[in-house]
């Protein structure tokens, strides 16, 4: 009842994550990379973490608790080797993967956030975070568009050089209207 | 005068300290245990820093996991954090109270890699971490109960069963 819905999610976030990347818009395409690879992830992590917790239950059976088959310092062993498969090289393994993921992401949008200061990271984000709720409420998105991070966009001045290339895309229509109005306002901002 | 404070001080020292309930092995796994996840603590950190701003999230649910294990271990190698039930039968509390604290957050980080929004999934990921809840609490139960007794069969019957009916 849980596993199947998170495996189905998984390979739905993967298909949308493969379209997103057709995008022309490079933030739409940075979000994309991260969706597939992340939905890639999900079923070998959930597997490679149910084996591990698997150990649990049968140290509990065997030790000195269930049918006493060995006692204390065994049922230790096996609970430090376990906790630390599952917990230690799990996480390193994960947050390896995390790591990793950044690189194609940083290719399809072109630069990467890590590179970013400033103001340039801080528009990155809000695009990002628009990004998001955009395919999560699509529909609520004009609402918005006009109350919501807008106001923070105009704020954010004028984008110059590299900073430009996440900000336009043939696809972005919306988005495209709402960076020439903060663009306006960021000029007439420094004269 | 044996009161919780004294007991707690001298729980601490390495040297002439009261721990009549705890053997060696087990003390010293504790430590192995501990160590372990300071290493992962300080790798998991390193790593943290090169994260961006969408993947911080992931490394601050690994370090919070890593960090209460080696607490819990740390208690469990300073003698605390475990109860003796029989002859041989030692209770540790403590990691139960690791588990409860870190497993959900593992299966949270498993769930967010899954679903694209969180919000949208949010009652999905809330019933994974509920019915893992209710494995470790059976578990603690069972921990508790008399070894190979009935009340012991029932609850470690209930516990896996319980999860595993409603996670495939």
């Amino acid at each position: 009842m849980i596993f199947g819905p998170l495996a189905n999610k998984a390979s739905e976030k993967v298909g949308q994550g493969d379209e997103m990347q057709k995008s022309g818009d490079p933030v739409e395409r940075y979000l994309g990379a991260l969706h597939s690879v992340e939905g890639r992830w999900f079923v070998p992590m959930a597997l490679f973490l149910a084996l591990i917790w698997l150990v649990y239950p049968v140290n509990f059976f065997l030790e000195e608790q269930g049918i006493g088959l060995y006692t204390h310092p065994v049922s230790d062993a096996v609970y430090t080797v376990s906790d630390v498969v599952a917990k230690v090289i799990y996480g390193f393994v994960l947050l390896g993967g995390i790591l990793a993921i950044e690189r194609p992401a940083a290719t399809a949008l072109g630069r990467s956030p890590k590179e970013m200061s400033g103001e340039e990271r801080d528009r990155f984000e809000a695009e990002l975070h628009r990004h998001e709720g955009a395919s999560a409420r699509h529909k609520l998105l004009p609402v918005e568009a006009r109350s919501g991070d807008g106001g923070a966009r105009s704020r954010d001045g004028s984008p110059d050089g590299e900073a430009a290339a996440y900000e336009t895309g043939p696809e972005g229509v919306r988005t495209d209207e709402r960076d020439d109005a903060g663009r306006v306002r960021g000029k007439q901002d420094r004269l | 005068m044996r009161d919780g404070t004294l007991l707690l001080l001298q729980g601490v020292g390495r040297e002439g300290h009261l721990r009549p309930y705890v053997p060696d092995a087990a003390e010293w796994w504790a430590w192995v245990r501990a160590a372990c996840f300071l290493i992962g603590v300080v790798g998991f950190s390193a790593m943290g820093l090169r994260a961006t701003p969408k993947g911080r999230g992931h490394f601050a649910t690994k370090i919070l996991v890593v960090l209460t294990a080696m607490t819990s271990y740390l208690a469990l190698a300073f003698g605390q954090g475990s109860e003796r039930l029989g002859e041989t039968t030692y209770f540790s509390y403590a990691r139960f109270i690791d588990w409860a604290t870190t497993t959900p957050l593992l299966l949270l980080g498993l769930a967010l890699l899954a679903v694209p929004q969180a919000r949208d999934s949010l009652p999905l990921v809330l019933v994974l971490m509920a019915v893992d809840l209710y494995m470790i609490l059976t578990g603690l139960f069972a921990g508790l109960s008399d070894e190979g007794s009935g009340v012991w069969w029932v609850w470690f019957v209930v516990a896996p069963s319980r999860s595993w009916c409603s996670t495939p």
